[in-house]
C-alpha cells in the first residue's frame, strides 16, 4: 500500500471513529482537494504525509483523549501554547504521520468562519470554504494554484446542499471581509493567467469551464452589496497590509 | 508562472499580533497602576521626578534593544530562561529565571491587590455611596488581604481564558483606559486649584467621611512627613538616586519577553524594538503630560504631600492618620472637579480599566517560564499540562496562586515587616535581567553560528555587535540600581543588607531555586537523562 492510500484509509478511520465519539472532524487541505477532485486527479499533487482537520471549538477538549485512543501522540509543547486555535498529533514516535487540526474557524491569511458549517459535508469542510481556504493564501504557490484549478474543474457553481461551490456563501463572506475578497480576487486573476500555460495539459473545453466558473465568482463580487466600511477599506487598498502573517511550524 | 510564490509556511497564525505585544508592553509599564502608586511613595527625593522619568527611559530603551535582539535570535516561549540556560548554562538560567519570573511574582500579587483596592475598589465604592465598605478596603488589613484574593481570582480567570482572549481584554482596556486618561487630563487642564480644593474638601467628607479641611490638613501632614520631591530639576546625582524607585514602574517594557514564541513575526528585530520602544516612549510622554496636568490643578507640592501623608502612616512612621482616609488617587481628584456623580463614576470606572488590562501580567509571563522549565524536565511534566475540561494550565497556576496567598497574607498583615519589601519585587527581577543582559553581551562570541545566522547580525556599532553595546549600557544601569538597592548608602530604599527580612526573603528564593534545580538534575540523571545535554539544545518553537 502506498503512502497516499494509507493516508486515505487513515483519514476515513479517524472520521468514523470521531463520529462514534460525537466529535465533528472534517478534512481540509490536500486530502479534501483529493476528495472533491477524485473524478480527475491530474492536478492533484501531494508529497507530505499530513492530514489536516478542522474541529468545532466545543470539541477541542475531546481531541487529546480521542487521538491517544486512536494511536497518536500529542505535540505537547505546541498544543499547550496553541491548543485553543490549533493542535498537532503524531501517529508514532518517528513523527511519520502528522495530524494538524484547526480548532473553530479556519484562520490563516484570512479567517473563514466555519461555525454551523461543518455538518454540510460528511468528510470535508464545505466545498465553498475549501476553495476559499486555498484562494485566501496571499503567497499562492504552484501547488495551491493547481488545487484551485482542480476544484474549479471538478466542481460546478451552485448550491451548497447539492455539493457545489456556493456563490451565495462566497458573496456572504467576501462582502463582510474586504481582505478575503481582495486576496481571492488577486488569486483568481493569477489562475486565469496560469490557464494560458500550455504545460498545464488542459483541453480547450476544460479551460473554458474553469474560466466560466472564475467569471461567475467575479460577477458575484461585482454585484454583491458593499457596506460603507467595505468601500472605505477598498479605497485604502493594498497600501495597508490586508492579511495576517502566516508562519512555519518549525519542529 | 512568475506571479506565484515559493512558499514554505505551513500556516501557523500565532496568537498575538505585534499590536497585541505593544499593548501588553504598554500595560506592563502601567502609568496609572505602577506609575501613580510608585510616584506617591517617592516623596522624599531631591531629584526631579520628570528628569528621573526621562533619563531612566533612555537607559531602559537599551533594555528594549537587548530583549528585542534576543527575541529575534531565539523567539521562544520562556524567554529569559531559554536564553540564559542556553548561553550561560543550565544552573544560572534556571535559578535566575525562576526567581525573577516565578517566585518573586508571589510578592507582586499583594502589590497588584494593593493597587486594585486603591485604584478600583475604594474610589468606585465611595462614589457609589458604600462609604463603610470603601473605608474597610482602604484602611484595614483584612481589606488588603481580601483585595489580594479577589485579584488572584480575576487573574486566574484571565489566564484560563488564554492568550487570544486576554489580548482582547487588553485591547478593550487600552482604548477605554486611554479615554479615561484623556478625560482626567482635560479635567485637570481645564480646572483650577481653587475648584480642586473645594471639590476635595466637599467630596472627601461626603464620600469617605473625612473631617472638614482635608486639603490644609494634608499639606501639614505631608510637610511633617518630609515631602520634598520636586517636579523637575535637581543635581544629577540626586536625579540618579530617584531612578532605583522609578524603575519599579518603568523597567518592564520587556515583560512580554517570555511570550514572544506566540507573537507573529517575532524574528523581526526592528518590529520588536518598535513594539516595546513605542510602549516605553508613549508611557514616558503620557507620564510627563499627566504629572504636568496634576501639578497645574492639584498643585505639585500638594500631590507629593498627599502621597507623603498616606505612606508615612501606612509605613508606620507616624501614628497620625492621613486627613484623607483613602490613597490619594489623581483620577479620583480629577473626578472631584465635577459634582456630577455619573461623570465621577464614569471617569473612575474607565480609569479602572488600566488595572484590569494589566492584572494578567502578574502570571501570564510567568506561566511560560514554568512551561519551558517543565519541557526541559526541570519540573514535573504535570506542570505543563492543561486541564482537559477548562483548557487551563491548572498545575502551573497552582504553583503561582498557592504561595501568593501565603505571601499576600504576610504582606497584608505586615508579618516580618513584609510591607517594607516592596522594592524587592523589582530587585530580584533586575538580577534576572542582568543575567539575560550578560547573555546578550556575550551571545555573538559564545554562540557565533547562532548569532551570524540571526537577523540581528547586521547591526553593529564601530564593528561591535549592537546587542553587545546595548547590553553593556543597560547592564551598567542595572549594576548601578543593584548597588543602590543592596548597599543603600543613602538609606533611601529600605530593602538592602540593612533589612533582615529582605535579605532572608530574597536569599531563601535563590536557595529554593537551587534546591529544585540540583534536585531535579540529580533525579533526571538517575533516570538516564543528562540535563546538560537537554539544556544545550535550542528548544522547538
Amino acid at each position: 500500500m502506498d503512502i497516499f492510500t494509507d493516508l486515505i484509509n487513515e483519514t476515513n478511520r479517524l472520521i468514523d471513529a470521531a463520529n462514534q465519539n460525537k466529535i465533528t472532524l472534517r478534512v481540509f487541505g490536500g486530502l479534501a482537494i483529493f476528495w472533491h477532485s477524485r473524478s480527475d486527479l491530474r492536478f492533484f499533487k501531494r508529497d507530505s504525509p499530513d492530514i489536516d482537520f478542522v474541529v468545532p471549538q466545543e470539541d477541542r477538549h475531546k481531541l487529546e483523549p480521542f487521538f491517544r485512543e486512536a494511536g497518536y501522540l500529542p505535540d505537547k509543547q505546541f498544543n499547550l501554547l496553541n491548543g485553543a486555535q490549533r493542535q498537532i498529533y503524531y501517529r508514532d514516535q518517528a513523527e511519520e504521520l502528522r495530524v494538524d487540526i484547526l480548532v473553530g474557524d479556519f484562520e490563516m491569511c484570512h479567517k473563514i468562519p466555519l461555525h454551523d458549517r461543518l455538518q454540510i459535508d460528511p468528510v470535508t469542510i464545505p466545498l465553498t470554504e475549501l476553495l476559499l481556504s486555498k484562494a485566501q493564501i496571499v503567497q499562492l504557490n504552484h501547488k495551491d494554484a493547481l488545487d484551485i484549478i482542480s476544484l474549479l474543474l471538478n466542481n460546478d457553481l451552485g448550491d451548497d446542499a447539492d455539493g457545489k461551490i456556493s456563490l451565495e456563501r462566497i458573496e456572504s463572506l467576501c462582502a463582510q471581509d474586504w481582505g478575503l475578497y481582495k486576496t481571492t480576487s488577486i488569486n483568481l486573476e493569477r489562475i486565469m493567467e496560469l490557464l494560458a500555460d500550455t504545460r498545464l495539459n488542459l483541453t480547450a473545453e476544460e479551460r473554458i469551464i474553469i474560466l466560466e466558473r472564475i467569471r461567475g465568482i467575479q460577477k458575484t463580487f461585482a454585484k454583491m452589496p458593499k457596506s460603507l466600511a467595505w468601500q472605505m477599506r477598498d479605497k485604502v487598498g493594498t497600501r495597508i497590509r490586508w492579511y495576517e502573517e502566516v508562519e512555519e511550524v518549525n519542529r | 508562472m512568475t506571479n506565484l510564490f515559493v512558499r514554505k509556511a505551513t500556516g501557523l497564525v500565532r496568537s498575538w499580533s505585534v499590536f497585541d505585544a505593544f499593548v501588553y508592553a504598554f500595560f506592563s509599564i502601567n502609568l496609572i497602576t505602577l506609575g501613580l502608586y510608585s510616584f506617591s511613595q517617592m516623596y522624599y527625593f531631591e531629584g526631579g521626578m520628570i528628569n528621573a522619568l526621562v533619563i531612566s527611559a533612555i537607559f531602559i530603551f537599551f533594555e528594549v534593544v537587548v530583549y528585542a535582539g534576543l527575541i529575534a535570535v531565539m523567539p521562544r516561549s520562556g524567554g529569559d530562561y531559554v536564553w540564559q540556560s542556553r548561553i550561560l548554562g543550565g544552573a544560572v538560567g534556571f535559578i535566575l529565571a525562576v526567581t525573577g519570573w516565578w517566585f518573586i511574582l508571589w510578592l507582586w500579587v499583594p502589590l497588584y491587590g494593593d493597587m486594585f483596592r486603591h485604584i478600583v475598589l475604594v474610589p468606585l465604592l465611595g462614589i457609589l455611596g458604600a462609604k463603610d465598605v470603601a473605608l474597610w478596603f482602604a484602611g484595614t488589613e483584612n481589606g488588603s488581604f481580601v483585595a489580594s484574593l479577589i485579584t488572584l481570582a480575576i487573574v486566574s480567570v484571565f489566564i484560563a481564558l488564554g492568550m487570544k482572549t486576554y489580548a482582547r481584554i487588553q485591547k478593550f482596556s487600552f482604548y477605554g483606559g486611554m479615554l479615561g486618561l484623556l478625560i482626567v487630563i482635560v479635567l485637570f487642564l481645564t480646572g483650577s486649584n481653587a475648584a480642586f480644593k473645594s471639590g476635595l474638601d466637599a467630596n472627601a467628607t461626603a464620600l469617605f467621611g473625612a473631617q472638614p479641611g482635608v486639603y490644609d490638613a494634608t499639606v501639614q501632614l505631608g510637610t511633617d512627613a518630609g515631602a520634598i520631591t520636586p517636579f523637575s530639576g535637581g543635581a544629577l546625582l540626586a536625579i540618579f538616586l530617584v531612578m532605583p524607585y522609578m524603575v519599579f514602574f518603568n523597567l518592564w517594557p520587556n515583560w512580554g519577553a517570555t511570550l514572544y514564541g506566540e507573537v507573529r513575526g517575532a524574528t523581526d528585530f526592528k518590529r520588536n524594538v518598535t513594539g516595546m520602544g513605542w510602549a516605553l516612549g508613549a508611557t514616558t510622554l503620557l507620564g510627563i503630560l499627566l504629572l504636568y496636568s496634576i501639578g497645574r490643578t492639584i498643585g505639585w507640592d500638594f500631590y507629593v504631600q498627599a502621597g507623603a501623608a498616606w505612606w508615612n502612616y501606612v509605613w508606620g512612621y507616624t501614628d497620625v492618620a492621613p486627613a484623607l482616609p483613602v490613597w490619594p488617587y489623581p483620577a479620583l481628584f480629577a473626578a472631584f472637579l465635577t459634582s456630577n456623580k455619573l461623570i465621577q463614576f464614569v471617569v473612575v470606572a474607565l480609569m479602572s480599566l488600566w488595572w484590569f488590562g494589566w492584572c494578567g501580567t502578574v502570571f501570564l509571563s510567568s506561566t511560560r517560564v514554568i512551561f519551558a522549565a517543565a519541557f526541559d524536565r526541570l519540573l514535573p511534566e504535570k506542570v505543563a499540562e492543561v486541564d482537559g475540561r477548562t483548557g487551563t494550565p491548572i498545575n502551573a497556576l497552582l504553583l503561582m496562586v498557592v504561595p501568593s496567598i501565603i505571601v499576600a497574607f504576610m504582606f497584608s498583615y505586615n508579618i516580618a515587616s513584609f510591607q517594607s519589601l516592596t522594592l524587592c519585587s523589582t530587585l530580584v527581577i533586575a538580577v534576572t535581567y542582568l543575567g539575560t543582559t550578560i547573555s546578550a553581551i556575550i551571545l555573538p562570541y559564545v554562540k557565533p553560528d547562532l548569532y551570524k545566522a540571526s537577523p540581528i547580525a547586521k547591526y553593529n556599532i564601530l564593528g561591535i555587535p549592537l546587542i553587545t553595546v546595548a547590553g553593556v549600557i543597560f547592564g551598567g544601569f542595572l549594576v548601578f540600581l543593584l548597588y543602590q538597592w543592596i548597599l543603600d548608602p543613602n538609606a533611601l530604599y529600605g530593602i538592602g543588607i540593612k533589612n533582615t527580612s529582605s535579605v532572608i526573603y530574597m536569599l531563601s528564593m535563590y536557595v529554593l531555586a537551587a534546591i529544585i534545580y540540583f534536585g531535579f538534575k540529580s533525579y533526571r540523571k538517575r533516570s538516564g537523562i543528562d540535563m546538560d545535554k537537554v539544556q544545550a539544545e535550542i528548544p522547538a518553537e
